[in-house]
């Protein structure tokens, strides 16, 4: 579904995006993670084709974007961080608008998300408030009936209920509708509440992809172990650790990377009386990566 | 109270040496002047000096500012840099009428008219472009609450008032004193001085205060060709102190972030015109309306002096910059404006670029022609009975400012912006071909001997070779979408300057042979 390979994207004073490597499989919702300018919009960018990448190719659904740029656009939809609209439209003026751009547009999806977000289709956009104006763009979005929806950092700067309400429609609306054809990629600091949702996810920092996993193998990879003694915890740790081991009293704390029984059976070894796993968020492992 | 500084700030003059170094342009029209005087045999040192010594102190204050490091100076380094592109723009341009004294019939007459334009339309962009900066970029809120928000205003009028005052005094060598575009140009420099900063909090909105720029020369051209130069001046003085006085007002008003006057009545919606388009084209019709406003502020502007009979030479011209404008504004709202506002990259993701750009500028194209060229040319050839190489040269001039408008607009963020770089690149390209052009005659003439002949056809010819390159330049531009493109910049400007010198050259041995 997304194919992107030594993805290089440049502006006059320096490289946003080098060599960056990323595969998407249809049907998943991946998601793309880093701290500001890390090269996560500029890769989103490149991908819809408003930025022209200075090397590397894109490919998504197995189409070059540049070569087969109508087919491609018309089988994808973005939201963007801040929604713009005409604000001298009304709501239905907008999505007639959107409607004209699109070679595909479903009425019933655009009704059940209009009724769904309450939203007054006699409404002018500019009295349209933050929420209600990404609710908007998402019922832009998804009635187009794209096979990969893009999200840039979409639920930034909403309040809980709206943002629930927008995750519920992404799932509800679009992924459950054909779960093997919809693709999500999205971009987003606000990594808790896509925890439960994206099947895997990049890393990214300066530019380059420095972790790209699924979201249960990272689960099941990456380990927190606690470990209480009797005496002293010990000084040295004869194992390859993700962060360096952190020591409270008799407590001490290991973050593993793919060898959690290894470190279990040393630490019972080196007199742990107890000794607590617990799997790594993917904020957690975003955390430690970027 | 002055704020202390936690750390003194290094001098960074050789990172900084672009900017300053583009001040130092600042120079070059006085030193123009002396040049051409000692051309002709002419030696005035005190005239030379009057002119040398305000640039000098500019660049003084530039040097000043970069050099120390207290809050002053730091506060009036930022003003600097946001004042350079229109201040060079003032300065140079009024420097090219002189330094195009060269150039012999027609081509000295454009290139002159030129320059007047300039200084009619700039100075409002002198003073108004840095304090839209400030809104666009967000930072006119924080600089109104700080508390020494008022001073740091002053201080960003001060470097406006310095510039244009600079720009007058070596413009005024220039033309004849006391005609009528002498007074003209006067007034372009007066009346922003007086009135922009007081319109800036009123209107309290970017499009608003570029209209203004545009209104500014009717305000100018109207009392001037309807009651004489003398009375209209004073009318424009009265007009410009009353609105100066009602400046404390106006910042209070703006300080205090209440409602704008734009926001008062309802945003217009479609009208019935539009509603009968499709929706794509209808959006698009839509964002054109600051340029079909624009463009019929023209029309009755010319139409009110026609109908007062006043000088018909002078009618035309107040048309001819409304026009400019509009020519200018379409392409810049078809781009640049639609990208700010958002709506420019959700079609970009919807669609192909090239459909995109040829429904763009298709229409933009269209809402020229009607409204900048088949109007105003009918109305010119209707009413003051002008002739066909004057229409011609109107059809010319329009299509190389939209063509420099959509080259300079496409991937603009804003109509203002795009405005001043479009001015800016059409005024730097038609001089430097037109002179090129001109150049070319002249030094083909002197080899095969006889007189440089330039002809308007060939002019125009120059002229719209340019435009096509620009409309070419902006097409790769915005299908390649890469802003960053030297080497096209580079090759536009050596092929549309081989051409004018072909031309040129060519003119030259046309008249040799005829």
């Amino acid at each position: 579904m997304i194919d992107v390979q030594g993805l290089v994207v440049r502006y006059p004073r320096g490289e946003a995006v080098k060599g960056l490597e990323l595969r998407v499989e249809a049907g998943r919702c991946h998601a793309l993670l880093g701290r500001n300018g890390a090269g996560k919009t500029s890769t989103l960018r490149a991908l819809l084709g408003l930025l022209r990448p200075a090397g590397g190719s894109i490919r998504l659904f197995g189409l070059d974007v540049a070569r087969h740029e109508a087919e491609v656009k018309s089988r994808l939809a973005w939201v963007p961080d801040a929604p713009a609209f005409q604000p001298w439209m009304t709501v239905a003026e907008t999505l007639t608008w959107t409607a004209a751009l699109r070679t595909k547009w479903n009425l019933d999806v655009q009704a059940h998300l209009l009724s769904r977000f309450e939203l007054d289709l006699d409404a002018p956009t500019r009295e349209l408030s933050k929420g209600q104006r990404t609710q908007l763009a998402l019922v832009c979005a998804l009635a187009a009936d794209p096979e990969l929806l893009v999200l840039d950092e979409p639920t930034s700067g909403l309040d809980p209920l709206v943002r629930r309400t927008f995750l519920e429609a992404v799932i509800g609306v679009f992924q459950d509708r054909d779960p093997q054809r919809k693709t999500i990629l999205v971009s987003t600091h606000l990594i808790s509440e896509f925890e439960g949702i994206v099947d895997g996810f990049t890393v990214m920092a300066n530019g380059r992809a420095v972790l790209t996993t699924q979201a249960d193998e990272a689960r099941a990879r990456f380990c927190r172990l606690r470990a209480w003694f009797d005496g002293d915890a010990p000084e040295s740790v004869p194992m390859k650790t993700v962060r360096p081991p952190r020591r409270e009293g008799r407590m001490l704390e290991l973050v593993v990377d793919s060898a959690p029984d290894e470190a279990r059976s040393w630490l019972a070894q080196a007199g742990a009386a107890r000794v607590d796993a617990t799997a790594l968020t993917i904020e957690d492992i975003f955390l430690l990566a970027a | 109270m002055t704020p202390t500084l936690v750390a003194e700030q290094p001098v960074r003059a050789v990172a900084e040496f672009p900017t300053v170094g583009l001040w130092l342009l600042a120079l070059i029209p006085a030193n123009v002047v002396m040049l051409l005087d000692l051309q002709h045999g002419v030696v005035r040192p005190f005239a030379w000096l009057a002119r040398f010594v305000p640039a000098l102190l500019l660049l003084a204050l530039v040097g000043w500012a970069q050099l120390r490091t207290g809050p002053t100076a730091i506060r009036l380094r930022r003003e600097l840099r946001l004042s350079l592109g229109p201040a060079m723009m003032l300065l140079l341009g009024g420097g090219a009428a002189l330094a195009l004294d060269v150039l012999s019939g027609s081509g000295q007459a454009l290139a002159r008219a030129a320059a007047f334009m300039t200084a009619i339309i700039v100075p409002t962009a002198v003073v108004l472009l840095p304090m839209s900066a400030e809104r666009e970029r967000g930072t006119l809120l924080p600089l109104l609450a700080s508390p020494l928000g008022a001073r740091a205003f002053a201080e960003k009028f001060a470097v406006a008032a310095l510039v244009i005052v600079v720009s007058w005094i070596q413009l005024s060598a220039a033309g004849d004193r006391g005609s009528e575009l002498w007074w003209f140009a006067l007034a372009g420099h007066a009346l922003p001085l007086l009135t922009v900063p007081t319109w800036f909090f009123l209107l309290q909105n970017d499009g608003m205060t570029l209209g203004y720029v545009v209104v500014t020369p009717v305000l100018i051209a109207v009392p001037i060709a309807l009651l004489g130069s003398s009375v209209a001046i004073g009318c424009v003085v009265v007009f410009g102190f009353a609105m100066l006085a009602g400046l404390p007002a106006a910042y209070r008003r703006g300080a205090a972030v209440g409602p704008p006057l734009w926001l008062q009545g309802d945003v217009p919606g479609l009208s019935g015109l539009e509603r009968l388009a499709p929706p794509l084209l209808r959006a698009a019709l839509h964002a054109q309306r600051p340029a079909v406003m624009i463009s019929a502020a023209g029309v009755a502007g010319f139409v009110a002096i026609a109908a007062w009979g006043r000088d018909s030479a002078v009618a035309p011209l107040p048309l001819f910059i409304f026009s400019g404008c509009a020519a200018m504004l379409s392409p810049s709202l078809a781009f640049a404006e639609a990208r700010r506002v958002g709506t420019l990259e959700a079609e970009l993701v919807a669609q192909p670029r090239r459909q995109v750009f040829a429904r763009r500028a298709l229409l933009s194209g269209l809402t020229t022609a009607v409204l900048c060229v088949a109007l105003p040319g009918a109305l010119v050839a209707g009413v003051v009975g002008v002739t066909g190489p004057m229409v011609m040269a109107w059809c010319v001039a329009m299509l190389v400012l939209w063509s420099v408008g959509l080259a300079a607009s496409v991937h603009q963020t804003s109509a203002g912006s795009a405005l001043v770089a479009g001015f800016a690149v059409a005024g730097i390209a038609g001089v430097g071909q037109l002179g090129l052009c001109a150049l070319a005659a002249w030094a083909t003439a002197s080899w095969v001997g006889g007189d440089p002949f330039v002809s308007r056809a060939f002019l125009a010819a120059a002229l719209a070779g340019g435009a096509a390159v620009a409309f070419a330049v902006g097409c790769r531009r915005f299908l390649a979408a890469d802003r960053f493109e030297p080497r096209i910049a580079v090759a536009a400007v050596t092929i549309s300057l081989l051409h004018a010198a072909v031309l040129g050259m060519s003119s030259a041995l046309v008249g040799h042979w005829t």
